[in-house]
Formats: structure tokens, C-alpha cells, sequence
């Protein structure tokens, strides 16, 4: 495994660029600010002026084109348009500084400019200007705290974005324009983590374990529940031209992988994870061949490990 | 002068006053749909032109002929009905009342038991609703809700802007309609909650810009007490002060101006690091206001200090209050925007609101309930109705109004495939229960319904100028779901067409027609009270 030099420093998120095999390009949110790597996650460079928490990162689908990326920090998405060398600012709320939980750039920006922000008590806050300006847009939502917020890979189509919050699962199929409450049990929420992997199938993490609906939510059952106890912190997925996709969920100090559409989960490389000293926080799924899964998982001290 | 009719004279007055009534609502089914002239009552005023079946209804409150105006105001009352409950669909109400009374009649009067075939109406009515239910489709999306609502509206602006505006209420958010200033239809989105009501006194608003305080990141104090002794609200502010919170909202019926003295003191004292403000309380009566402060309560996860509980505000800890991002207030309104209550126990007791509201049948306590869950759903939307005149204005308003309350049953209970084909769509298995049933009865009830069916197609085919055999003739030749767009006289699949009818007004208004129609064959006798003053013309408001 390898190490980056910083240290004390949690890792909110980590994202690749949408052409990772081609431009070895990712990024980390951190607490010390954003950082960039060019060689698939070896080391990296701070692309901000000054240390700032970054607590999420999200790059336009087509990033290697427009080179469009943004940050969070308190009170603000930042935005550069030239891959993080330069950075403007847009105002979440004035004197509240919320903090952003997610950021979700939609599968559609280049026609819809639809940037969707989850906030740890201030709700969602949306752009449908490719991030010029915000607008709080909370109508329908019950629950403020946001933990977890996903797009659907078809979001053109079908407009929809779903929300982990404290106390169960909101959506939305307008965009974000209004949410509606998800039929989620309250009993195991809040739902830090989510994936569409699927029209039809979700799955949810929550602090007791990994959920699953196979049909938009309607109903939910407990996946594997004797075998995979524990906070669900992330759920990767990563597309496999020859079936299913590759499904990893991460726990504290615990990474299971499913090849069957998360019908079935076993434990992933045990022995790599028995010399970890912190929990994983981030994760996402180097593109590789199904059967030799690789992963970039980051820390709640800051390191980013390949596992 | 009173008199009493007995049969057989009951029946012929009743179906004339009936007949005369939808005569003059008939025209208004469809999207062709004719104008009817009312006269003005008094001086040399133009006549109202409107096309809209309730209103119609209304304005015609007394028939010259005695036994005509029972069955006219018989049928006024059941239409009424329609419209203040549902909102629509009182021409598709009238024509079906009126052929399943004529065919009633038909039967009766040849023999058949009147009591007999009410019962087997409302048996067939039954399996009709069913047959419906199973056929609505739930209907999303802004270009859906914008169709449906330009088939009620017939206003394009206007449909497309509550299209979009119901794409984001969906069936419980708060609405508001005004009359707009210039000639477009626009809205906009307020955040949070507010209420009228407004600051206790300007002095605190003194130094805010046009007179609006906001706080951020504030304490609140929910209540409905009487605030007279300054040293009652002193322990709360101070212990405010020395947590060091950045605001404090109290939400107080009154304040003495002794006890003001002391919010204002601490305003000035702590130098823009504290804010204190006072606002009263929403409800507009005792009840509404105990509702609202609960919710408030709720919503900001603070406790509610209610006078009739004996509360008092001296006995107020930091831990009792409820907090929120920010709150605002003004010379008239008060609001707060992200409250901090515990959101399991929101959603919780919102899901108990909405239980409440599906077994609530009162229209009144129905609407209550919607909004006050409306309030829980984080916003509310204004739309602005303009027009060229001010008659325009309002006439639109009330459109708008009208159209957003069918819009809320579509959200809630779905659409049908429109132009009177969903009720066509029925007849196979009332034809089925018809061929099963033995008693005569029994089949005359199912054959008046299935007669009564078409109704509504014909009359919109009739309003259009289309000739309905061959219109009919068409239609059978097609598949399930296609029908003719009346604008273009052409058979199209109704739902690529775009062409649908609200569940809710379908429904309500095949249960109205029928099941009043089948209690007025029932009518043996009518007793005429004194007092009835005769014209020689129809008499309209």
C-alpha cells in the first residue's frame, strides 16, 4: 500500500477523473484543502492557495474537455474551469457558512448545468446555472440534515437524485426542485451512504449495516445482516463490460465486494485491511478487471491508501 | 300559495326542470366548449358570459313553473355540490344525471319499481367506480400536470406556469393565488414558514433595512402568553445573553411595554453581538392558534408555553427553547426558515396529519389539515394572476383557483384516459353483470347506466359540430384507449394525444349523477310551501 505525506487530516472524498485510465487523474477532499493527483493516486499537490476544509469534490462528466471541477468549502462551492489551477466562489447563504455533506454534479451538465449540494443542517442547495449561483430549494424535505446525496446515471431521463438524511431517504424526480420522503424504516436510519445501482435497485448504508430495495424504494431489506454489521460509510460501484458491476461497500475498517447485483457479499482483501490504524472514509474503485478489483480508500487521518 | 302533487303529475315536472337546467349547462362540456349569457338582475348591464357549468348552476336559482324549479334546484343542489368539493366536472355531472333520470323515468312509468332500481343503480355505479379505479394512471411530471391543467383552464400561460408550480407542491404545499399587477402569470417560492402577525412593536425594528429583522442561527420561545412583568422575561433573555447565543425570537400574544423595555435594553447592551425580537403568534382564532404554535413547536424542537396550560415564561431554561437557521420579522409577518427539531419526530407526526387527512370528509377540516401539513413541507408559492383588465384579472384568478384544486386531486388520486372514454371503457363489464342478472330490474338499472355512459362523449362530440354516429362508429372500430380529439375531429390514442380527465372529477362526478338521480326517481310526491312569487321568464341571479 502506499502513503501520502499528509497526515492529521481526514479524508471527505476522493474522485477520479471520468478518463482516470487514459490521464491517471484524481482528487481529495481533505481537511487540509484540495488536493490532485496525476499518477493514479501516488502523490499529490494542493490546489488551493491557502489551507481550507474541502469536505466534497465533484468534476463535470466531461472533465477532460472543459476541465470543470468543484469544491466545498464552508459557505461556498468553488469552481475552477481549468482543472484547479484558478477558482472562483459562489455564496452558499450569506452569514450561515452551512457545511456540504455532498456535491453532485449531474450526469447531464453540459445541457442542464445542474449542480445539487447537501448541507449538514441547511438542506440542499441547487444550481441549474453550471454553479454561477445557489438557491436553497428545500420544498418537501422533513429532514435538513443531509448525509449522503447520489444522481441517477440517467439523470437526463429521469431527473431523479436521492438523499440519505438522519432520518431516512428523500428523492426527488424533478431535478431537486422538491423531494418526497422514501419508504426507508426511520429505526435504522440516518443513511450515510447510497447507491443507485440500478432503476430499480438501491442500496443504503446506515450505522447498523448495508439495506437493499429492488423496487425504487418501496420496500427494504437488510442485506446479509449477520455477516455485514456496522457503519456502512461508502458504497462504490464501477461498471464491468462483461456483467454485473462491481459493488464495494466500505465499514470502518472492513471492505466487502459483490459481483451478483449485491445478492451476495464477501469479504474483501481481509488481510490488506488488518494494518489499518484508522477508519476509511472515502472510497472509489480503480478501473481494472473484475476479477482484480483495486481500490482508493481515504482516511480519517488524512492518508490515502491502495488497497 | 301551498299545494301538494301527487303522482302522476310529480314525475313530468320534475324531468322538464331538470332537462331545462342542463340545457343550459350542456353547452360548456369539452374543449369546444359554448358560452352562456346570463342576464344581470338589475339595470343595463351587459350580460355575464361564462362557460363554466358551476357557475352557471348558481346563477339560476328559481324556474317560473313550480314543480320545474323542484327538479331544477334538485339538480342546482347536486351540481353545487360538485363544484364546491371537487372543483370540476359539473357539465359531465349534469348530462349523466339527466339521462339516468330520463331513462329511469322511462321505467318507472311502464312499471318498474322505483325503489328496486335505485338499489340496482347504486350496485351498477359501484362496479362502474371500479372498473375506473382500475384504469387511472398516476400521473407526474410538469408536462403532464401543464396538459391537464390546460384541459381545465383552457389558458395556456396560465397552465404552464401551475404545471410548474405543481411539480413542486405536489398535493399539500401551500398556494397562494393573487390578482398579479400587470398582464403575465409569474410566482415566487417563500422559504420556511411564515405567518401573519408581525413584530410587537417597530422600535425593534428600528436600524433594520424597510423595517425587516433577520436572525440567524436563532433561539425561539414558543408561546401564546401574555407578557406584562418585566422581570418575567429578564431570566430568559439573560440566560440567553450569557450562553451566548446570537439571537432569541419569542413568540409571545403580548408584551407589555415595560417588558419590551427590557428586549430593547438588551439589544442595545450587547452591541450587535445578541439580537432579541418579538413576534406574535400565528391563528387567526383560539384553536387555529394552539394548532400553529404546536406545529412551531414541533418544528423547531423547542416546548410550547401555552397559557391555557398554565405555563409561565419565568419557569423558560435554554433546553426549553427550539431553535432555528433563521428566522425573520416584519411589520406584519413573522417566519423561520430550517428548524432544528428532532426530524424523526416530524416526519412521524406529519404521517399522522396525512392519515387524518385521507379519512377526513368535511371539506373544511380537510383543507385545514392540507395546510398545515403544506406549512411542514419547508415553503410556500405565490402566484401572481395578471390579465389586461381587472375583470380578466379576477375571472382568471378564480380560474386559477379552480384549476389548482383539480390539480391537487390529479397529484393525489391520478388521471383517466379523457373525452368521455374512460366511462365508455366501462361498458363490457356492465354488459357482463347485465347478461348474469335475472331480476328484471336489476338489468332495466344496468341498461340505463349503460346508456348514460356515452352521455358525456356525445355531448362534447355535439358541442365540437361532430357528428356523433359516425363518430361512435369510429370509435368502436378502434382499439381500447382511443377516442376523438374533439379540436381536431380525428380518432387519436387519448393518452399520446394528451388528452385526459382527473380521476378524482370522473369519479366524484359518476357518483353525484348517479346516485342523487336514482334517490330523485324516488320522489312520489312534492309539497309546495307558500310564499313562491310566479314569473312569466326562467329567473337568473
Amino acid at each position: 500500500m502506499n502513503e501520502t505525506p499528509f497526515a492529521q487530516d481526514i479524508v471527505y472524498s476522493l474522485i477520479l477523473s471520468p478518463q482516470f485510465e487514459l490521464d491517471s487523474t484524481c482528487f481529495a477532499a481533505r481537511q487540509s484543502g484540495l488536493y490532485r493527483s496525476t499518477d493514479r493516486g501516488n502523490s499529490w499537490q494542493q490546489m488551493l492557495p491557502a489551507p481550507t476544509a474541502v469536505t466534497a469534490v465533484a468534476l463535470s462528466p466531461d472533465f477532460a474537455s472543459d476541465h470543470t471541477l468543484f469544491a466545498a468549502i464552508p459557505g461556498a462551492i468553488l469552481c475552477s474551469r481549468d482543472g484547479g489551477y484558478s477558482w472562483q466562489s459562489s455564496s452558499l447563504n450569506g452569514g450561515l457558512l452551512p457545511v456540504v455533506s455532498a456535491l453532485c454534479v449531474s450526469p447531464n451538465f453540459k445541457h442542464d448545468g445542474t449542480i445539487l449540494v447537501g448541507t449538514v443542517e441547511d438542506g440542499v442547495y441547487l444550481s441549474t446555472h453550471g454553479g454561477d449561483h445557489f438557491h436553497r430549494w428545500n420544498f418537501g424535505l422533513l429532514d435538513l440534515n443531509i448525509h449522503s446525496l447520489v444522481l441517477s446515471p440517467d439523470f437526463a431521463r429521469d431527473h431523479r437524485a436521492l438523499m440519505g438524511t438522519e432520518s431516512g431517504i428523500f428523492r426527488s424526480d424533478n431535478y431537486g426542485r422538491s423531494w418526497r420522503e422514501v419508504n426507508f424504516p426511520m429505526l435504522y436510519a440516518p443513511v450515510v451512504s447510497l447507491a443507485l445501482v440500478s432503476d430499480d435497485m438501491w442500496l443504503a448504508g446506515t450505522p447498523v449495516g448495508l439495506f437493499c430495495s429492488v423496487d425504487k424504494g418501496d420496500t427494504w431489506e437488510w442485506v446479509d445482516e449477520y455477516h455485514i454489521t456496522g457503519p456502512v460509510n461508502q458504497i462504490a460501484l464501477a461498471a464491468n463490460p462483461d456483467g454485473n458491476p462491481v459493488l464495494v461497500i466500505a465499514l470502518d475498517r472492513q471492505l466487502f465486494i459483490s459481483r451478483d447485483n449485491g445478492r451476495s457479499w464477501a469479504d474483501f482483501k481481509t488481510s490488506a485491511l488488518l494494518v489499518l490504524q484508522h477508519d476509511i472514509n472515502a472510497l472509489v474503485l480503480l478501473p481494472g478487471s473484475a476479477s482484480d478489483v483495486l481500490v482508493l480508500a481515504g482516511l480519517v487521518d488524512g492518508t490515502v491508501l491502495h488497497i | 300559495m301551498p299545494r301538494i302533487v301527487l303522482q302522476p303529475a310529480t314525475y313530468p315536472g320534475l324531468q322538464s326542470g331538470i332537462r331545462q337546467l342542463v340545457a343550459a349547462i350542456r353547452p360548456t362540456l369539452g374543449p369546444l366548449a359554448r358560452v352562456v349569457a346570463i342576464d344581470h338582475v338589475a339595470g343595463n348591464k351587459a350580460p355575464e358570459l361564462l362557460d363554466d357549468g358551476g357557475l352557471i348552476a348558481r346563477r339560476i336559482f328559481q324556474l317560473p313553473d313550480r314543480d320545474e324549479d323542484v327538479g331544477a334546484m334538485l339538480l342546482r343542489h347536486v351540481l353545487w355540490q360538485q363544484y364546491e368539493l371537487i372543483g370540476d366536472g359539473v357539465a359531465t355531472t349534469a348530462v349523466l344525471f339527466q339521462t339516468v333520470f330520463d331513462q329511469g323515468l322511462r321505467y318507472i312509468t311502464a312499471g318498474g319499481n322505483a325503489m328496486q332500481l335505485r338499489r340496482y343503480l347504486e350496485q351498477g355505479l359501484r362496479l362502474i367506480d371500479r372498473e375506473l379505479a382500475g384504469m387511472v394512471l398516476t400521473f407526474e411530471g410538469q408536462s403532464h400536470l401543464t396538459q391537464i391543467a390546460e384541459s381545465i383552464c383552457h389558458d395556456p400561460d396560465l397552465a404552464q406556469v401551475l404545471g410548474e408550480v405543481f411539480d413542486i407542491l405536489g398535493e399539500f404545499g401551500t398556494l397562494e393565488i393573487q390578482a398579479g399587477r400587470g398582464r403575465d402569470v409569474d410566482y415566487e417560492y417563500t422559504e420556511g414558514w411564515y405567518w401573519a402577525g408581525g413584530a410587537h412593536s417597530r422600535t425593534l425594528l428600528q436600524g433594520c433595512p424597510q423595517e425587516s429583522a433577520r436572525l440567524d442561527r436563532a433561539a425561539v420561545l414558543v408561546s401564546d402568553l401574555t407578557i406584562t412583568d418585566p422581570r418575567a422575561v429578564a431570566p430568559l433573555v439573560a440566560q440567553a445573553m450569557k450562553a451566548e447565543l446570537p439571537a432569541l425570537l419569542i413568540i409571545a400574544s403580548e408584551i407589555s411595554d415595560e417588558a419590551m423595555s427590557v428586549l430593547m435594553a438588551a439589544n442595545k447592551r450587547s452591541e450587535g453581538k445578541f439580537r432579541v425580537m418579538a413576534v406574535k403568534p400565528p391563528g387567526t382564532n383560539i384553536h387555529a392558534r394552539a394548532e400553529a404554535l404546536a406545529d412551531l413547536a414541533l418544528v423547531t424542537g423547542g416546548k410550547l408555553f401555552a397559557d391555557a396550560a398554565g405555563d409561565d415564561i419565568r419557569t423558560a431554561t435554554l433546553p426549553d427553547l427550539g431553535y432555528v437557521r433563521t428566522a425573520w420579522v416584519t411589520r406584519h409577518l413573522g417566519g423561520i426558515i430550517g428548524g432544528q427539531g428532532d426530524p424523526r419526530a416530524i416526519r412521524t407526526y406529519v404521517a399522522q396529519l396525512r392519515h387524518a387527512y385521507q379519512r377526513e370528509k368535511l371539506p373544511d377540516k380537510r383543507k385545514k389539515l392540507r395546510e398545515r401539513i403544506g406549512k411542514f413541507m419547508g415553503g410556500s408559492i405565490t402566484l401572481r394572476v395578471g390579465g389586461m383588465t381587472e375583470s380578466e384579472i379576477a375571472a382568471r384568478r378564480a380560474m386559477a383557483e379552480r384549476t389548482a384544486e383539480v390539480l391537487r386531486g390529479v397529484v393525489h388520486d391520478g388521471v383517466l384516459p379523457g373525452g368521455g372514454i374512460a366511462l365508455l371503457a366501462c361498458r363490457p363489464a356492465l354488459k357482463d353483470q347485465m347478461a348474469q342478472a335475472s331480476d328484471p330490474d336489476e338489468r332495466a338499472a344496468y341498461h340505463i347506466l349503460l346508456t348514460a355512459l356515452d352521455a358525456p362523449l356525445r355531448a362534447i362530440l355535439t358541442n365540437a359540430g361532430i357528428d356523433i354516429s359516425s363518430a361512435l362508429h369510429q370509435i368502436e372500430q378502434t382499439p381500447p384507449g382511443y377516442g376523438i380529439d374533439a379540436r381536431s375531429a380525428e380518432v387519436v390514442k387519448m393518452s399520446e394525444a394528451g388528452i385526459y380527465d382527473s380521476a378524482r372529477v370522473q369519479r366524484e362526478a359518476l357518483r353525484h349523477a348517479v346516485s342523487n338521480a336514482a334517490l330523485a326517481l324516488t320522489v312520489d310526491v312534492i309539497v309546495h310551501r307558500a310564499g313562491y312569487e310566479q314569473d312569466a321568464t326562467p329567473t337568473s341571479a
